[in-house]
């Protein structure tokens, strides 16, 4: 009696344990790209910044990621990116957005994109706007050679 | 006996050259009127500091050289050559200004792929890039695509008797219409109608995709200017895999197309004669080249376990054989999943694409489809005048707009410029091997730049080798100009050390 309820119980947990989603843990660009086939289908959290825009197509959305190393595209709920403010580009570093979902080396919902389906969508730092800088002494540089151009046209002007 | 090339020689090539480089300089006010008006400063101080240097050195070399003689053909061949030498220091300027890459080295790299259409990229962080720097990189491509010669045939060349020997210089070699300005004038009438076109499609099949109206209208003009061209270069890192968009990629393939058809085809279509389309040596030959080269890509494909449905199929793998064959670039996959997910034997499928290439007189590179054709008829001819008797006469004919006979000197030439081809496919690849990449890697790489596409399978990046580097920047050149004027530049060389007076 009690040796059956043993493999019983074995029995269960086994086969909960394998009808539970594989968690393959936080995750690289360079992992995702790299390990394809071994990430496949599992569950992973991957964390990056929010790049150029994210892309409503109704009741989900497109936004990708940059990690520093790859772009990976991300798709998700509209209403767990609706908190992005800040997106990357030439005058803005973007929030930092961590995701977990569903990894795929080739979406069948996607014409066989590397994507994640995100099921969890989390702001972890704030973007801002980037200042720029104007080096003086590029100005310098560029109103020297303007005056030099000027003189060669002026002493080549029938020549050229 | 070499003669020494005369004080003159040097004037002339110097004084058009000039010319040229004056040119550059001009269209470099077009990023600089982008960072003014999206209030890029910093880039905008990049673009003054590189007309600036640019226009100084156009306008000393072209007043220094000057001279009232035309140039002969051994001259505009130097012309050609050099012209993209100059061009490609000179537009690195801005490029390394901008901080985004590693070394002027990386930049000079940039450029020349570029003006070459090429498309492989040694970028770091492009995402962050400024647009005026954005449209810089692609605005070279236009350039290129177009011809750096074309552009000054348009301009600056009006009546020279030695336009049209630079126009041959650049590989372009067909008068669409008896007068070369009128042809350098019709590819840009062609260029801009597509590019209203294009750009227009592409910007509402980004805004649906739910891309902001503007950065839509942006980026389409650099994905237009970029196919059109089969340049490659895309404003995101990810290329055209950032924008998930099916109808997006479409448009794409259309206008890779139409980029690498002959532009003596779009005229004879343009003014009513469909029919061309099909009869064609060169759309015939592509027909063909790509069955077999798809045929191969799925095969190993599928060897590799990989299970794709049709529409994944068509937009992963036939998309990235049109890329290739077209000499594009564009890509929607990762560059190291050629490797790891392809397998050798559909990156093998995807070399062969990229190095036969699209149509002579386009944007592509490559061997091209008309030199492929006309080897393929001459090789036919000689198996049929085998299996005739001695004192048939054979004449083999193929459709090229129209009928022409095929003679001796069309398959001399296009055998010389194949196996041109071929030999720098093979340097490349043998250098790259040195490296320790397998065949199939280097091979990819080397074909891609060689043949001007810009696919990658990893190899380019900022952290690649120095000779790497140089080796890349050199096939992209070599593989642009088609040789001819090479050879010319080289034996000017030879002939200014060696020759007598």
């Amino acid at each position: 009696m009690r040796v059956s309820y043993i493999i019983g119980t074995a029995f269960v947990v086994f086969f909960i344990l394998i009808s539970m989603p594989s968690h393959a843990g936080t995750v690289t660009s360079r992992e995702l790209v790299e390990a394809a086939r071994e990430l496949d289908g599992k569950t992973v959290t991957y964390r990056g910044e929010a790049m150029t825009a994210v892309m409503n197509r109704g009741e989900y959305s497109w936004v990708s990621l940059k990690d520093g190393y790859n772009t990976i595209g991300v798709w998700c709920k509209s209403d767990l990116l609706k908190e992005i403010r800040w997106v990357g580009g030439y005058k803005n570093k973007g929030d930092m957005v961590e995701v977990t979902g569903t990894f795929h080396m080739a979406c069948p919902v996607h014409g066989g994109e590397l994507d994640i389906h995100a099921d969890e969508a989390i702001i972890m730092a704030r973007g801002f706007p980037i200042e720029e800088h104007v080096s003086p002494y590029r100005i310098r540089i560029a109103a020297a050679f303007f005056i030099l151009t000027l003189l060669a046209i002026f002493i080549f002007r029938d020549r050229i | 006996m070499i003669l020494k090339p005369a004080a003159e020689d040097y004037r002339i090539i110097g004084h058009y050259l000039g010319k040229i480089t004056i040119g550059l300089g001009l269209i470099m006010a077009v990023p600089l009127a982008v960072a003014s008006g999206y209030s890029e400063f910093a880039p905008a101080v990049d673009y003054l500091i590189s007309m600036a240097i640019t226009l100084f050195f156009g306008v000393v070399l072209a007043g220094v050289c000057r001279t009232g003689k035309d140039l002969s053909t051994g001259h505009a061949m130097c012309v050609a050559a050099l012209s993209w030498i100059v061009a490609m220091f000179f537009s690195a300027i801005p490029l390394y200004l901008s901080g985004h890459y590693r070394s002027y080295l990386d930049s000079c790299f940039e450029a020349m792929s570029g003006f070459a259409t090429t498309g492989l990229s040694l970028v770091n962080n492009l995402d962050h890039m400024a647009y005026s720097h954005n449209l810089w990189r692609h605005l070279t491509m236009f350039i290129g695509g177009q011809g750096i010669v074309v552009i000054a045939l348009t301009f600056l060349f009006r009546g020279t008797a030695g336009a049209f020997r630079i126009y041959v210089g650049e590989a372009r070699d067909e008068k669409i219409l008896p007068n070369v300005i009128n042809t350098a004038r019709f590819i840009w009438f062609v260029s801009v109608v597509y590019m209203i076109l294009g750009t227009a499609a592409l910007s509402i099949s980004a805004v649906a995709g739910g891309l902001p109206a503007g950065k839509a209208i942006f980026d389409s003009i650099c994905v237009f200017i970029a196919a059109w061209d089969t340049g490659g270069f895309t404003p995101q890192s990810q290329s055209i895999l950032f924008y998930h968009n099916f109808s997006f990629e479409m448009i794409t393939v259309v206008i890779m197309f139409l980029g690498a058809i002959n532009f003596a085809l779009h005229y004879v279509v343009w003014t009513g004669n469909r029919r061309e389309l099909y009869l064609n040596i060169e759309t015939t030959t592509l027909f063909i080249s790509m069955v077999v080269a798809l045929s191969i890509t799925a095969w190993g494909f599928a060897g590799n376990g990989i299970c794709l449905g049709p529409g994944a199929f068509f937009r992963k793998v036939f998309y990235q054989l049109i890329s290739g064959h077209t000499g594009t670039g564009y890509s929607t996959v990762y560059p190291v999943q050629f490797v790891n997910e392809w397998g050798p034997l559909a990156m093998l499928g995807i070399t062969m694409a990229m190095a036969i290439g699209g149509s002579m007189c386009s944007t592509t590179g490559a061997i091209k489809l008309l030199r492929l054709g006309i080897i393929y008829k001459a090789v036919r001819q000689d198996i049929k005048k085998l299996l005739l008797p001695e004192s048939t006469v054979l004449v083999q004919k193929f459709h090229h707009i129209r009928d022409i006979i095929l003679q001796d000197r069309h398959v001399r030439l296009s055998a010389i410029i194949m196996f041109s081809y071929m030999g720098l496919y093979l340097v490349g690849t043998i250098i790259t091997m040195f490296y320790g990449y397998s065949l199939s890697e280097a091979a990819f790489e080397s074909v891609s730049a060689a043949a001007n596409v810009g696919l990658s399978c990893g190899i380019t990046s900022p952290s690649m080798p120095v000779v790497l580097k140089v080796t890349y920047i050199i096939q992209m050149w070599a593989g642009r100009l088609e040789f001819i004027a090479i050879f010319a530049l080289g034996g000017m060389i030879v002939a200014a050390l060696k020759g007598k007076k």
